[in-house]
């Protein structure tokens, strides 16, 4: 029961079926099966097939729109059981900057960086240099991660950058940056530690950078 | 003198207009393509016997009685929703065109920097390339920016509503095809489902001067209706256009001088 179960909400996920993910998450919950076996067995091995499916260009913006929706439907419901310490394998400020609201390569991100244990503080879109500075500071996370898909919003990224060095939190913060204009070139010419093509380079960035 | 001139469909108001009202400009030669069907009509219709389709670019033979001609072909609008088609259409096309031409302008900004190192990967071209540039020299970002008049006016848009879809003439005319087709949405209630999630809120019209207003006018408000944005106007330039058609003539006079100094000195 349990594995068909597992079966029909990665289905759910993969279809984007919102209202079914999130029926499916309670009833696991109910029939007291711990919630992160749910996330690990009937929710990342959806992200990962819906993440085959845009490489293969089976799937495209609106589909995976769908999938994430359905995966947050799950995870939300599933996460209120959840005991994550509060740092969870590490913590993620993550955001898209200010002039852009191009998020779903950031909420991919997020998702399985939060799948895989992550704490994310999600700042959302068109976030101000000023405010990723402030929480830098306040909340002390090991990894910023910054997204934009539009080229004149880059420049954002680099003045971000350039905040860190002049707070004195440069050295309290590996970066990573990403989106559809950007390449490691940039990344480096900016001063980041990072470029992520994707929510898997992304994830397997942050798992290395928390064994160092 | 042949300008080759590659453009995206989504410009091809305002390539029209460029190229009808520049005096220089003798004659114009169109690539025939599906892209470039409306374009080929305008133009007839404001150029008369001045335009003249072919079908291959092979079949382009200049005028030596011309001081100035211009060979264009156009691109479907689509291409920019796939880096790779994107980038191999214009560089392949941009190859073709430059075997007929003196100096290449590529109707394209960075698109998302699929084309930022275009000028590097064509420099083997036997003419030179221009782009439409901001003041400072840079390359423009895209065809938003291109008429908005650079990339700080882009940036002030959104910095006041960063939920702003832009639309120009073009955008208008094929925001279907962009958001429907190319997007892979099913349906209309999709394309509104993609944008609430992503807060779009806002249309803003670019008045560059060029066409009936009242038509932008019309066009804009239907696309707000349809997708329960609040419109907004501004005024928009093709100052960027202009100087990159500027710098190909001036390319061309000195390419001029120098074929000229050339056979004085083999005299």
């Amino acid at each position: 029961m349990t594995e068909k179960m597992f079966e029909e909400l990665n289905h759910a996920i993969v279809v984007g079926d919102i209202d079914e993910a999130g029926r499916l998450a309670t009833l696991g919950l109910a029939e007291n099966i711990d919630p992160l076996t749910i996330t690990e067995k009937g929710l990342i091995p959806a992200m990962a097939i819906v993440s085959e499916k845009y490489d293969k260009k089976e799937y495209y913006l609106p589909q995976m729109l769908l999938s994430s929706e359905a995966f947050y439907e799950a995870f939300n419901i599933l996460k209120t059981k959840m005991k994550v310490e509060s740092k969870g394998r590490g913590k993620v400020l993550i955001g898209v900057v200010e002039g852009d609201v191009h998020d779903i390569g950031k909420n991919l991100v997020k998702i399985v960086l939060e799948a895989n244990g992550f704490v994310c503080i999600d700042m959302g879109r068109d976030v101000p240099i000023e405010d990723y500075l402030q929480k830098v500071a306040e909340d002390k996370p090991d990894f910023l991660m910054l997204s934009t898909l539009m080229t004149p919003t880059m420049m954002s990224m680099r003045r971000t950058l350039e905040g860190l060095v002049e707070e004195g939190l440069r050295d309290k913060v590996k970066v990573a940056v990403g989106g559809g204009p950007i390449s490691w070139d940039f990344c480096k010419k900016i001063g980041a530690d990072f470029y992520g093509d994707n929510e898997k380079d992304a994830l397997k960035w942050a798992v290395s950078e928390v064994k160092k | 003198m042949v300008i080759g001139l590659l453009t995206c469909e989504v410009l091809e108001d305002e390539m029209a207009h460029m190229l009808c009202r520049d005096k220089d400009i003798g004659k114009v030669t169109f690539v025939e393509s599906d892209p470039g069907k409306d374009s080929i009509a305008a133009l007839r219709a404001l150029m008369g016997d001045r335009l003249t389709v072919i079908k291959d670019v092979a079949d382009f033979r200049p005028d030596p009685a011309l001081y100035l001609e211009v060979l264009t072909a156009m691109l479907r609008v689509g291409l920019h929703m796939d880096k790779a088609t994107l980038k191999e259409g214009v560089t392949e096309q941009a190859r073709v065109l430059s075997e007929k031409s003196d100096v290449l302008i590529l109707g394209y900004g960075l698109c998302g920097n699929v084309l930022l190192n275009i000028e590097e990967e064509l420099s083997d071209l036997r003419c030179p390339i221009v782009m439409p540039r901001n003041e400072d020299g840079s390359t423009i970002d895209d065809c938003v920016c291109l008429v908005l008049g650079g990339t700080q006016k882009y940036l002030d848009q959104v910095r006041r509503e960063a939920g702003t879809w832009f639309v120009t003439p073009g955008w208008l005319k094929h925001w279907d095809t962009l958001l429907v087709k190319e997007l892979h949405c099913k349906d209309i209630d999709m394309v509104k489902w993609v944008f609430k999630k992503a807060d779009y809120k806002r249309v803003l019209m670019v008045d560059t001067g060029i066409g009936d207003i009242g038509t932008l006018r019309a066009g804009t408000k239907n696309f707000a209706d349809i997708f329960g944005f609040y419109i907004e106007e501004t005024k928009g330039t093709l100052n960027i256009l202009e100087r990159a058609f500027d710098q190909a003539k001036n390319l061309l006079d000195k390419k001029e001088r120098s074929d000229n100094a050339k056979r004085c000195v083999g005299r």
